[in-house]
């Protein structure tokens, strides 16, 4: 009800309040008997609920008058009419208390009302706020008021005046916290400071013409003052930061155009992190990655990875950084992941920008995307990493399950080759990373499993997973959990000998980039498959021939025992030229054993050369020195090369129950007699190898051989074997294990060399080739 | 086992190569390679090839030397082979092959 009254207007109360007087005198006129001194109360009391204290005085003043007036002073007692003036003077004070304490109240409730306002429009500027601030105050407080913020930047000050003008005076000591009273001949002036947090940033003025400032309105201003101050000071931050976004909104356009030109993606942001700058090259990278999702959401939702794989949190990417340590970052790799799936690189720099104060107001970002410099990088590594593992043909399966490695560490879960077996059937032969995958390697893979597709189409084949999908490759997905998968035929050269295959469980896209260099490695992988299968072909023949070379079975010889070892270098690359050579001509039994420089199928070739020489040799010539002339001659004459050989030659003839015969060397380690009785003896025959000069020296050797007695002819395989600890086998092993050897059996002396070679483990990095022909 | 090893110094037309470890099938076209460039420099009157701290040789080896030298001889120059007194003199000994070489006295560098 009070706010309804509260808002009637002041007009109505004041023609209320002089109608119930009117009515009294009207009363009384007509009827004198009645007495309405009494209800003239009424009139000042009204009066007092809403009018201002001065008039609800002079509502009073008039009751006072009326009261009197209307009094029969004749007919009343003095007593009684003065008990009745005084009810109404009573009365009219009353009102004009409560009117003073009603305009105070409703002061005081303006002021708050105009306070919160003030602060709910601290957004507008503060030259605009200062002068709505002087706007309320008047006439409210004040019949003028002026309010001057000073900012701290230096600027002038900022005024706001209302209502009448407040005279110039002293300025407000800023160290004085309240306010000062000053009256001249124009009226009263209040001035008073603007403090916020003990720093003065303005002062107010208010000047009233007719009466004084009393301790209220000073208690009111020292309460107001603060919470203006407050208003007045957000107001200039604000200002200042909006001074800047415009000052920056009019260097904006230019910026930007400069931006837009620079190739690389350039943004600028805020101390939060808000975007203020970003050019177009930038949009467009952070659209790859967001859409249309605002800028300053990109690196939250696309935190990314570092290049080797672990992931980036906000607080990693550079930007980031620079705002909150200030540090300076120059040319970082980031991944992330781009809204079609495939993976993109950018390398990101950034510095912080200061303000004059030296303190971090933004940072700018530059980056670069270098998707395509990483793919290149990456794809040089890796046909260099691929041509460095292929570069052993005789490996290539445990090569290409490292390349596998090398892959599926990079890009892929797991890697797969399948190879064409000499029977023509695909197998999986090699598997990198799929643990779980179901592949049987025993099994041939079935016709219409995407292994068999690549090799028969020999073309490049990319899956994607349909879950739905009932082709026997998205059955082939599913079974091993990928969800896509890219085959590369191994092919060269309209060969296709395999696939191979990388697929991953998440999401993958096929970038043509890397198709192509996954194309290039399965190429080169069907390289080192053919120089494999060459090698492996070319170590067949050049085994077969030299094992052609070889007495397919030892002759049958009455009285003289014969055992023979060859025993090719373990693992080396090529056959070596070592061969021997049992048969008789010129009733003479003829041992030979040698060694052709070299290795391979010119070796080979010049072995039979040499071999079939010796044969020629032995039935043409007579006498050791002259045959092996002979021998010499030919391998000059027709050997390929450079190449010689060395060789130890017996001529064995039997005389009643003992073999007689000659020995010669040219180059080669003399040969061995084991007596019966256990001694050992060197044959001292000694040449010139062959093949080499045209002249060669020969000292040959005579030999007899009792029951027993045993001729060892070996190649330097046997002394050259090397033991664990970097020795050689030497001829004092091969002595001493003679010396041991029971003399038996032509085989008990073989075996007793082969178990001295292998106790001592002695590895034979040639060729090992020996005979032993002992007398019956 | 020492590994193989080329060392090479030159001064004056005189060539110096020095052999350490085994001069065997794996490491013998090394040598073959070394002497070849050092022939085909027109200067190059003298090589010295030091064999003495050469633990190993074995036929490809040898066939270096006898190649090398005769390359040296059709060049007008010459190869001398410092054999040392272990397994490379034992086996030029071996392939009687001292005659067809410029074997150095040890002693006398």
């Amino acid at each position: 009800m009070w706010d309804r009254l509260g808002a009637t207007s002041p007009r109505v109360w004041l023609a209320l309040s002089l109608g119930v007087l009117v009515v009294v005198v009207v009363t009384d006129l007509l009827t004198p008997e009645v007495t309405v001194a009494g209800v003239a109360v009424l009139a000042p009391l009204l009066a007092g609920l809403r009018l201002p204290p001065r008039v609800v005085a002079g509502v009073g003043a008039a009751a006072c008058l009326v009261a009197v007036l209307s009094l029969d002073w004749a007919s009343t007692p003095g007593a009684q009419q003065a008990v009745r003036v005084g009810i109404v003077l009573a009365g009219s004070i009353l009102a004009v208390l409560i009117a003073l304490a009603r305009t105070r109240m409703e002061r005081e409730r303006l002021l708050e009302g105009l306070l919160e306002g003030l602060i709910a429009t601290s957004a507008r500027p503060p030259a605009e706020l200062v002068r709505a601030v002087a706007r309320a105050l008047v006439p409210e407080f004040a019949d003028g008021a002026r309010v001057e913020l000073r900012p701290p930047d230096g600027r002038g000050p900022l005024v706001g005046e209302a209502g009448v003008e407040v005279p110039p005076g002293p300025a407000p000591n800023g160290r004085d916290r309240g306010a000062t009273v000053r009256s001249d001949a124009s009226g009263w002036t209040l001035r008073g400071p603007l403090r916020v947090a003990d720093r003065h940033v303005g002062d107010v003025g208010l000047h009233r013409d007719g009466h004084s400032f009393g301790a209220a309105d000073l208690e009111l201003f020292d309460r107001a003052a603060d919470r203006v101050a407050l208003a007045l000071e957000n107001s200039t931050l604000l200002y200042d930061s909006r001074a800047l976004t415009a000052r920056l909104g009019s260097e904006h356009r230019w910026l930007q155009s400069v931006v837009d030109q620079m190739p690389s993606a350039v943004t600028i942001r805020d101390i939060e992190g808000r975007t203020l700058i970003r050019n177009q090259r930038a949009a467009e990278i952070q659209r790859q990655a967001a859409g249309d999702a605002p800028p300053d959401a990109w690196f939250d939702a696309h935190p990314g990875r570092h290049t080797d794989g672990t992931p980036v949190t906000p607080e990693d990417w550079p930007h980031q950084r620079s705002l909150r340590t200030g540090e300076t970052i120059e040319g970082e790799d980031f991944q992330f992941e781009r809204r079609d799936g495939s993976w993109a690189v950018v390398r990101v720099s950034s510095a912080p920008i200061r303000d004059e104060r030296e303190r971090i107001a933004a940072v700018v970002s530059v980056f670069d995307d270098t998707t395509e410099q990483h793919r290149d990088q990456r794809a040089l590594r890796w046909l260099a990493e691929v041509g460095r593992l292929l570069d052993h043909p005789h490996t290539v399966e445990a090569r290409i399950e490292e390349i596998l490695q090398m892959l599926v560490a990079e890009v892929a879960d797991a890697g797969l080759v399948y190879l064409n077996g000499p029977d023509g059937s695909l197998r999986l032969r090699t598997l990198a990373g799929g643990e779980d995958v179901a592949a049987d390697p025993e099994r041939e893979v079935p016709t219409g499993h995407p292994a068999a597709d690549c090799v028969s189409l020999q073309q490049t084949l990319a899956l994607v997973r349909d879950d739905e999908g009932a082709a026997p490759a998205d059955a082939w997905l599913r079974a091993n959990g990928f969800a896509t998968a890219l085959l590369a035929p191994i092919s060269h050269a309209q060969r296709v000998h395999g696939c191979i295959v990388l697929a991953t469980r998440g999401h993958w896209v096929h970038e043509p980039r890397d198709v192509e260099t996954f194309e290039l490695i399965a190429r080169r992988i069907a390289l080192a498959v053919e120089n494999s299968q060459l090698y492996a072909e070319q170590h067949r023949v050049a085994t077969a021939l030299q094992r052609d070379l070889l007495p397919n079975e030892l002759p049958d010889w009455p009285g003289l025992e014969l055992a023979t070892l060859y025993r090719p270098a373990r693992g080396a690359a090529d056959v070596g030229g070592d061969f021997f050579d049992l048969f008789e001509a010129q009733a003479e039994r003829m041992l030979v054993i040698g060694d052709v420089s070299g290795k391979g199928v010119e070796a080979a070739a010049t072995t039979a050369l040499v071999r079939h020489a010796v044969r020629v040799a032995a039935r043409a010539e007579h006498g050791l020195r002259e045959r092996v002339a002979t021998v010499n001659q030919a391998v000059l004459e027709d050997a390929p090369g450079d190449q010689f050989c060395t060789l130890a030659w017996a001529a064995l003839r039997r005389e009643d129950d003992v073999v007689v015969g000659d020995v010669a060397c040219a180059g080669h380690p003399p040969p061995l007699i084991v007596r019966a009785g256990g001694s050992v003896e060197a044959v001292a025959a000694t040449g010139t190898l062959l093949g080499f000069f045209k002249d060669i020296r020969s000292a040959g050797a005579q030999l007899r051989l009792g029951p027993g007695d045993a001729l060892v002819l070996f190649t330097d395989g046997v002394t050259e074997a090397r033991l664990p600890d970097g020795s050689l086998f030497g001829p004092e092993r091969l002595h001493a294990a003679l010396t041991r050897a029971p003399t038996d059996s032509a085989d008990a002396i073989l075996d007793a060399i082969e178990r001295a070679l292998d106790d001592d483990r002695a590895e034979a990095r040639d060729d090992v080739a020996i005979v032993v022909g002992r007398v019956l | 086992m020492t590994p193989f090893e080329l060392s090479d110094s030159s001064q004056n037309g005189h060539t110096r190569i020095a052999v350490r470890g085994e001069l065997d099938i794996a490491t013998a076209p090394e040598l073959e390679r070394e002497l070849c460039d050092r022939l085909a420099d027109p200067g190059c009157r003298e090589i010295v090839l030091d064999l003495a701290a050469a633990t190993f040789i074995d036929s490809s080896g040898l066939r270096v030397l006898l190649v090398a030298s005769r390359a040296a001889e059709a060049a007008g120059g010459i190869l001398r082979v410092l054999p040392g007194s272990g397994p490379v003199l034992r086996a030029i000994e071996l392939a009687q092959i001292a005659e067809h070489l410029e074997l150095g006295d040890p002693s006398a560098t």
